[in-house]
């Protein structure tokens, strides 16, 4: 495992690890965001602006496979020289307050986004950033080593435990890997520090 | 194996800050294999069979799953009732109470007058009563 420095980060508005990921957040008004015509803009407020573009056409769900993890994010993105893979169909579509964002959190859309994103990164061979988009906010997850480790050594293990002949999906594995992941020492406690309040 | 890079950071030039892990990659088939893996594939039914085929062999397996449980509880059952009752050539044996018989008609029993007995004491003027009057009643007295 390598980690290199990395310039300015986006104005994400709070931040915490949840089960060994760290989790980034980005509060946005849905009905003004969702009135926006480039999907970017829509999908992605904090990325308003910016030159990520979509690999294909909008709606379009491709699959990316890295061994037997199959995954059809919501959509992918080319964003300088990597690549962004967006999921904005999953979880409750509920409001997400930002005083309590944590504890409306869901460990299982997390998951997920972070296995399709391995999926996408292992295929196209870029580095890959996992984003969720809700109804109000936007999500950005660094998984930790653990976590990553967890997800890539139990691929074929989920496969055999859902009975699945030739690929597991995202959704698989997250449910597979998440016990495991809360059974970790240090990790299902692990709640950093706020970075500001939220607007 | 493939490698992994999942980005750590986003900024609003591109992904920064690379994390990677290794994820095993499918089994290649070896080239001396794969004709004849090809040859098999398409010597197989459609694919639209495949689940049928599978279910099928499940289905047997079920059914021989039944079956044996079927017999083990009809060993034990057959197993305790030899062990509670006896073998099963006890009970086929004719025993002579299952010997069929001639009706046999009751035998009159002759009716007996019983001796008039003598009047009953009053419970008042018996001994008996008198240690049993300290008793508590059970039951109310007939008057």
């Amino acid at each position: 495992m390598t980690t290199t420095t990395s310039p300015p980060p986006l104005p994400w508005h709070d931040e915490t690890d949840v089960l060994g990921v760290r989790v980034r957040v980005h509060f946005f008004d849905p009905a003004e965001a969702d009135a926006a015509n480039d999907f970017v803009a829509r999908q992605l407020p904090i990325l308003r602006g910016s030159g990520a573009r979509l690999l294909a056409p909008e709606g379009q769900r491709q699959a990316w496979r890295a061994g037997d993890l199959l995954a059809q994010p919501d959509a992918v993105l080319a964003h300088g020289d990597g690549l962004l893979c967006l999921t904005y169909k999953g979880g409750d579509g509920r409001l997400h307050q930002p005083a309590l964002w944590r504890a409306q959190w869901r460990v299982d859309v997390m998951l997920q986004c972070i296995a399709s994103a391995m999926a996408v990164a292992g295929q196209s061979q870029k580095p890959t950033a996992a984003l969720w988009r809700g109804t109000n906010l936007l999500c950005q997850f660094d998984p930790g080593v653990a976590v990553l480790e967890c997800l890539a050594t139990h691929i074929g293990a989920a496969r055999h435990y859902w009975r699945e002949r030739q690929t597991v999906s995202p959704a698989q594995l997250a449910a597979f890997c998440e016990p495991r992941l809360r059974a970790l020492p240090g990790l299902a406690t692990s709640t950093g520090a706020s970075l500001q309040p939220a607007d | 194996m493939i490698e992994v890079r999942i980005a750590s950071e986003i900024t609003a030039q591109g992904v920064s800050g690379v994390r990677w892990v290794l994820v095993e990659a499918p089994l290649p088939v070896p080239a001396d294999l794969a004709p004849a893996l090809a040859a098999a594939a398409a010597a197989q039914p459609q694919p639209a069979g495949a689940p049928a085929t599978a279910s099928t062999a499940e289905g047997l397996r079920l059914l021989g799953l039944k079956a044996l449980t079927v017999c083990l509880g009809l060993g034990a059952a057959l197993w305790t009732a030899a062990v509670q009752v006896g073998p099963p050539h006890v009970l086929a044996e004719p025993t002579p109470q299952a010997t069929p018989r001639a009706p046999q008609r009751a035998i009159p029993v002759p009716l007996h007058v019983a001796p008039a007995l003598p009047a009953a004491a009053e419970p008042a003027a018996s001994a008996a009563s008198a240690t049993t009057d300290s008793l508590p009643r059970l039951t109310a007295a007939l008057r």
